[in-house]
C-alpha cells in the first residue's frame, strides 16, 4: 500500500518532462511559418536595437558594447522568461493537476526546462558572436557552473512563485509587472558603476546584478572575479532552490485545494 | 463470481477520510483589506467520516447528488489531494479520468494527444507509441486522428481521453462523471471495457448521480450525503437504500382542492401559477403561433436553489413542450416570495387544450421539492386541423 504521489521523481516523470517539453515547442511554433527560428529573432533584433541606441543615439561609452549587452539579454532573457513561465506553470496547467499519480513538480520543471532551451539557443548565438567579435577568454571554463547557479536561482524562485500564485492570481501579475521592471533595474544595458550610489545600494540586492556581472567577467574581461562576489551569488542562489523545494513539497499537496 | 473475488484482496482502503476546505476566496480587494481573512477563513467539510474497501476485480460506484462529497473522495482515493484526517491506502497506482482535456492541446492532432495522455498515465515513450492504434481502434476515430484536435467535438474528445487513459491497462482505474458526455453506443463501450478490465483483476472506481448507471456497472457502492455516508455496501442494498429515502423525502402525491396533483418533499412550495401574455396579462386561451408566458410563485422555501421545470402535456399525459432551466444541475438561488416566468416567442402547437405541469427540483435533480401537475390548463385556438403542430408555413406552386 503506498500514496500515489512519490517525492522523488522516477522515470516516468523524466519522459513526461521530456515529452511536455518537446510538446511545448510544437504547440508554440505549430502554425507559423519559420517555426523555432522566432526564438532567436527575439535576442538578436533586441540586440540590434539596444546597440544600435546606446552607442549611436545615447552613447554610453562602454567598449565592446555588443558583447556587453549580448551577455546581459541573454542571461536576463534566461532568468525573465523562466521566472515568468513557472510562475503561471500550475494555474495555467490546472487541467493536468487532476491527472491522477502526476508528479505536481513536473510543471514548473517543464516550465524551466522550456526556458532553458530557449536560452541554450541564445548562448549558441552569443558564443559564436563573441568567438567573431571580442573573441572567448579561457575563463570560459568557468560558464557551466554559472549556468548551474542561475538554473538553481531559477527553479528556487519559480517553485516559490507557482505555489504563490495558486493561493493569489495577483501574483503572477506582480511578477510579470516587476520583471518589466527588473530589466530596467538590473545593468542589462548599462553597467553597474553608472548608477549613483545610492540606487546602486538598492540594486546591490538583485541576485541578477551580480549573475549577470560574473557572466561578463568570464566570457568577455577574462579577469577572475572577486572570490566574495562568488560566495555571495552560490550562497543566494543554493539558498533560493533550497527555500523553493522545500517550500514546494510542503504546500504542494493543497494546491488542488484551493486552484 | 464476485464473492470469490471480494474475500480476496483490498486494494483500496478509506479508513475515516475527513476533508474540510477553506471556504471560497473572499473577492478582491477585501483579501487584501483584511489580510488575516486569507488565513482564518470559514472551513467546510466535504467529506465527513467516510470509510470504505475497495477490493480487487470489483467496479465500486460513487452515489450522490452534486456537492455530496463524492467527487472529493474519489480525488482522495486517486492521491490528488490528502485527508484532513483519515488514511487513504492502495495497493497500486492510480489512473483514470477526472477531467476532460488535462493536457490536450487543440493545435496538435488527435493523435499527438493521444500519445501525451497515454504519456502522462505512465506509458514509456516506447509503450505509447505501441498503444495509438488501438486507441484509434477503441475510440473509433480512425482516421480523424490526425485531425487538429481543435475540431472535435466534445464527445470526440472524450472518446480520445477515455481510450488513451485506459490504454495503460491501469490496475486501479477512477473515472468522474465523464461518461455523460460520450454518445450512447461509446458509453456502452466503455461499460463493457470496464467490465472487462474488471475481470481481468483492475479495480475500478466511478461516480455518478444516476442510479440506474451504477446499477449497470457495479458490484458495490457508497451512497454519500452532504459528505456522510448514508450507505454502503452491494450495489442492490445502497441502490434499495437510495430509492427508498428518495420516496421518504418525496413522500406520497397528493390531490389538491381544484383537483390538480401535487407531490414533492415541501422543502419549497409553489404558488400563483399563470398562464400569460407577454405583457403579464393571465389568459385562458391563445390563438396558435402567438408568444405566451408561464409565471409562478416561490411561496415559501427551506432551501436555497433549486432547478426550475414548466412542461406543457396533452390530456393523454403526451408532454409536447418542457422547459427546463438546468444549465449546470446546481439550479437557481430561490428565496420566499421569488417570482419566476419562461416566456416562449410564439407557441405553434396545433389547436386544443393542454395542461401545464410546473416543477421545482433538488439541485443534481435528486427528487422534486414541489411538483404540480396539471396545474393550469389552457386552450390554443387555430383553424382547427387535427396535427399537434403549427409551424409557420407557406404554400407556393413550383412550375409555371
Amino acid at each position: 500500500m503506498a500514496h500515489a504521489r512519490p517525492i522523488l521523481p522516477n522515470r516516468n516523470d523524466i519522459h513526461i518532462v521530456r515529452h511536455l517539453v518537446a510538446l511545448e515547442f510544437r504547440v508554440r511554433y505549430s502554425r507559423s511559418v519559420i517555426g523555432w527560428a522566432w526564438s532567436f529573432l527575439q535576442p538578436v533584433s533586441r540586440l540590434i536595437i539596444l546597440s544600435f541606441i546606446f552607442t549611436r543615439a545615447i552613447p554610453l561609452d562602454i567598449p565592446n558594447y555588443p558583447a556587453f549587452l549580448f551577455v546581459g539579454l541573454v542571461s536576463w532573457q534566461w532568468f525573465s522568461g523562466g521566472v515568468s513561465a513557472s510562475t503561471n506553470s500550475l494555474v495555467g496547467q490546472s487541467g493536468l493537476l487532476s491527472r491522477p499519480g502526476l508528479h505536481l513538480a513536473v510543471l514548473p520543471t517543464v516550465a524551466v526546462f522550456s526556458a532553458a532551451l530557449d536560452a541554450f539557443v541564445a548562448l549558441i548565438i552569443l558564443l559564436v558572436f563573441l568567438a567573431f567579435t571580442s573573441g572567448i577568454s579561457a575563463m570560459i571554463v568557468v560558464l557551466p557552473a554559472l549556468i548551474v547557479l542561475q538554473f538553481m536561482m531559477i527553479i528556487g524562485i519559480g517553485a516559490l512563485l507557482c505555489v504563490a500564485n495558486v493561493y493569489s492570481r495577483d501574483v503572477r501579475l506582480l511578477v510579470d509587472l516587476s520583471l518589466v521592471l527588473g530589466f530596467y533595474l538590473t545593468p542589462v544595458f548599462y553597467r553597474y558603476q553608472l548608477l549613483p550610489e545610492e540606487v546602486q545600494r538598492v540594486v546591490a540586492f538583485n541576485p541578477m546584478t551580480w549573475m549577470i556581472g560574473l557572466q561578463r567577467a568570464v566570457l568577455i574581461d577574462g579577469g577572475f572575479p572577486s572570490p566574495a562576489t562568488i560566495v555571495t551569488l552560490v550562497v543566494v542562489c543554493v539558498g533560493l532552490f533550497v527555500a523553493g523545494i522545500v517550500v514546494f513539497h510542503r504546500t504542494s499537496h493543497s494546491v488542488i485545494d484551493e486552484i | 463470481m464476485r464473492s470469490e473475488h471480494r474475500a480476496a484482496e483490498v486494494v483500496v482502503k478509506a479508513d475515516h477520510l475527513t476533508k474540510t476546505f477553506r471556504a471560497p476566496h473572499p473577492t478582491r480587494i477585501r483579501k487584501f483589506v483584511h489580510i488575516r481573512d486569507m488565513f482564518s477563513r470559514e472551513r467546510f467539510t466535504a467529506v465527513d467520516d467516510v470509510s470504505f474497501e475497495v477490493y480487487r476485480g470489483e467496479v465500486f460506484g460513487l452515489i450522490g447528488a452534486n456537492g455530496s462529497g463524492k467527487s472529493t473522495v474519489l480525488r482522495l482515493v486517486a492521491g490528488l489531494t490528502r485527508p484532513t484526517s483519515g488514511v487513504v491506502l492502495r495497493s497500486a497506482g492510480v489512473n483514470g479520468l477526472l477531467s476532460l482535456g488535462e493536457g490536450m492541446q487543440g493545435e496538435l492532432s488527435g493523435r499527438d494527444n493521444a500519445y501525451t495522455v497515454a504519456i502522462l498515465a505512465g506509458l514509456s515513450p516506447r509503450e505509447a507509441r505501441a498503444k495509438l492504434g488501438w486507441i484509434a481502434e477503441f475510440s473509433e476515430l480512425g482516421d480523424v486522428m490526425d485531425q487538429p484536435l481543435r475540431t472535435y467535438s466534445d464527445g470526440m474528445k472524450l472518446r480520445l481521453a477515455f481510450a488513451a487513459s485506459v490504454a495503460v491497462e491501469p490496475e486501479i482505474l477512477v473515472i468522474d462523471e465523464l461518461l455523460a458526455v460520450g454518445d450512447i453506443r461509446f458509453r456502452q463501450r466503455c461499460i463493457d471495457y470496464m467490465k472487462e478490465l474488471a475481470g481481468s483483476g483492475a479495480t475500478i472506481l466511478v461516480t455518478s448521480h444516476s442510479l440506474g448507471e451504477l446499477e449497470e456497472i457495479c458490484d458495490r457502492a457508497i451512497w454519500l450525503r452532504n459528505g456522510h455516508t448514508m450507505s454502503v455496501g452491494d450495489i442492490e442494498t445502497v441502490s434499495h437504500h437510495y430509492a427508498n429515502a428518495m420516496r421518504d423525502a418525496v413522500g406520497p402525491a397528493s390531490v389538491e382542492d381544484d383537483g390538480s396533483m401535487r407531490m414533492g418533499s415541501g422543502e419549497a412550495e409553489l404558488v400563483d401559477i399563470f398562464v400569460t401574455t407577454p405583457s403579464g396579462i393571465p389568459i385562458d386561451d391563445l390563438r396558435a403561433g402567438e408568444p405566451v408566458a408561464f409565471e409562478f410563485t416561490v411561496a415559501d422555501c427551506s432551501v436555497s436553489h433549486a432547478i426550475l421545470g414548466v412542461s406543457l402535456s396533452l390530456e393523454d399525459g403526451t408532454t409536447v413542450l418542457d422547459l427546463i432551466d438546468d444549465a449546470d444541475e446546481r439550479g437557481v438561488p430561490i428565496t420566499p416570495g421569488a417570482r419566476f416566468r419562461t416566456e416562449v416567442e410564439r407557441l405553434d402547437l396545433g389547436s386544443g387544450e393542454y395542461f401545464v405541469d410546473v416543477g421545482l427540483y433538488a439541485p443534481g435533480w435528486t427528487h422534486p421539492l414541489d411538483y404540480r401537475w396539471h396545474a393550469r390548463s389552457f386552450a390554443v385556438t387555430g383553424p382547427g386541423q387535427p396535427g399537434k403542430l403549427t409551424p409557420p408555413h407557406r404554400w407556393s406552386r413550383e412550375n409555371a
